[in-house]
């Protein structure tokens, strides 16, 4: 305590206090001349601390009305396609923070008291920055709020592109897609017309699945997917995805769990988990010479739940390209094969881009790159942040 | 109370309503405080000499004691002549939520005093 102090130490002590009084001003007059709203939100999800911007935008003006009110009291984080976003979504920025720091756009609405003035619910769109901080054993969220710079704003609009070209796509490659069907139905045509049919027919399959991609990749950057989120045990999501593949592909497939009594209890997306074993099991089936041998591994650890997917086929050979394979639109070029077109090069991207709309993260790894290996194949390993049993962010953290 | 706080009426409305009043120096020590607050918030003469940040809670302090330390270097504050909501902190440990008025007022000497008038919104004494 400053205040408190100053009158029983010496004068030295008295001096300290009254230089560190000083600095706290000048902290204050800079936190509060920028041109970002800050907010440190405690384990409540209660604003603890403010600055003049935040105060401005969201307390009346005044930062120590600020305190000790709800987050969620003061201003509605949105989604980007003006959705709401509820506290306990994973992409709800003070639940991002209890995974690592980082940074997204989103709409944000100022919470009047009488809920009818026009221009406080307008939405805002704000780039916010989160970070956990630990002090005197208590946790904190910096939460930073700052206008989209040009930079922003164009890549906002790139993404707006994106999707709406991905949009008008699909139609006329459906229309194609079923043309060709047709045409290759008729049987008076030659063989090799056959054939280029044929071509035609998976090349367009190959584009509209690109299509797809690239609108669901977009649908992420901009933060605008409709996530389902569930609670449940992970061998549950792995079953119902194996009960929908066909009986040769679920042959290849051996779960194999570390300790059947350990919890293996996840929030994820169904539809998005699907997705992301599609996507895995494509990319075995691609690269595998014969038919793949997959093992998915269960294993518990303190925060996350991990699968491990694991493939026989030739792997990456250094951890450069492990990291390189989650960029888009990047092949190996030994994996690259005369015989067969190449693949898209948004599976991994996409899974990647899926597990961390949900909280988790995806890495790959090959054992034949480690120099005493003599395992082979690729291991992809998916990580899902384990749900706590209380909630709002008190229960993470 | 419907009237709301306005600067020039502090004085005015303190007298009339009786209301409970404590000024501090520059530091945030308390150096005076009337009867009604005595009586409302329990504490004694023991308070002067003390920060003002006691009768606040503690998750307000940092604001409180930046809040004073940016006033000495800019002598500008949002918190004066606007009327504001707070848990008001008694002497055993209870809170009575208030409405605080402050006021900054500058002496002869050119040091600056800060006088609070308080209105308590809840229990025996709310007006």
């Amino acid at each position: 305590m400053l205040a408190e102090d100053s009158f029983s130490g010496s004068p030295e002590s008295m001096s300290l206090i009254q230089q560190m009084s000083q600095s706290l001003g000048l902290l204050r007059v800079a936190f509060d001349s920028t041109g970002e709203a800050m907010l440190i939100v405690d384990e409540s999800s209660a604003v603890r601390w403010a600055n003049q911007q935040a105060a401005d935008l969201w307390g009346g003006g005044i930062t120590l009305q600020m305190v000790g009110r709800p987050l969620s009291a003061l201003l509605q984080f949105h989604h980007l396609d003006r959705s709401p976003l509820g506290d306990e979504e994973p992409s709800h920025p003070l639940q991002k923070a209890l995974i690592a720091e980082g940074r997204h756009s989103y709409l944000i609405q100022a919470l009047s008291s009488s809920g009818k003035d026009s221009e406080t619910s307008r939405l805002i769109t704000r780039s916010v920055s989160w970070r956990l901080i630990i002090q005197m054993n208590q946790s904190f969220v910096l939460l930073i709020f700052r206008d989209l710079d040009p930079l922003e704003k164009a890549l906002a609009r790139q993404q707006r592109f994106i999707d709406s070209l991905a949009h008008e796509l699909r139609t006329p490659l459906a229309i194609i897609s079923g043309n060709l069907h047709r045409l290759k139905r008729k049987e008076e045509l030659s063989d090799n017309i056959h054939q280029s049919l044929s071509d035609a027919t998976s090349e367009t399959q190959r584009i509209a699945t690109l299509v797809d991609k690239l609108l669901l990749l977009s649908e992420l950057d901009t933060d605008c997917r409709r996530w389902k989120l569930q609670t449940d045990d992970l061998r549950t999501f792995i079953d119902q995805w194996t009960d929908n593949l066909d009986l040769d592909l679920r042959s290849c497939l051996k779960v194999e769990i570390v300790h059947e009594s350990d919890d293996y209890q996840v929030q994820i997306d169904q539809d998005a988990f699907c997705l992301i074993l599609d996507n895995l099991l494509d990319n075995s089936r691609r690269f595998c010479s014969s038919t793949p041998s997959i093992r998915i591994r269960l294993v518990q650890l303190k925060s996350y739940v991990e699968l491990q997917f694991v493939d026989d086929g030739p792997g990456i050979q250094n951890a450069e390209q492990c990291l390189a394979v989650f960029d888009r639109f990047t092949r190996i070029e030994e994996h690259r094969n005369a015989d067969m077109t190449d693949g898209g090069g948004l599976g991994l991207p996409l899974v990647k881009s899926l597990m961390e709309g949900m909280g988790g993260s995806a890495t790959c790894f090959s054992p034949q790159s480690s120099p005493n290996s003599s395992q082979q194949g690729l291991i992809v390993t998916l990580r899902f942040p384990r749900p706590s049993p209380s909630t709002g962010m008190k229960k993470s953290i | 109370m419907s009237n709301p706080w306005t600067p020039g009426a502090v004085d005015a409305l303190r007298q009339l309503h009786n209301l409970p009043f404590v000024r501090t120096d520059a530091q945030g020590q308390v150096v005076e405080f009337n009867e009604r607050f005595r009586l409302i918030y329990g504490w004694d003469d023991r308070l002067v000499g003390q920060t003002i940040g006691m009768i606040l809670p503690a998750s307000f302090r940092e604001l409180h004691h930046a809040g004073f330390s940016r006033f000495k270097l800019t002598e500008t504050s949002k918190l004066v002549n606007h009327p504001l909501e707070l848990a008001t902190i008694c002497s055993d440990g209870a809170e009575i939520r208030s409405e605080h008025f402050i006021v900054a007022e500058r002496s002869d000497a050119g040091g600056w005093s800060f006088a609070a008038t308080l209105r308590p919104l809840e229990g025996p004494h709310a007006c």
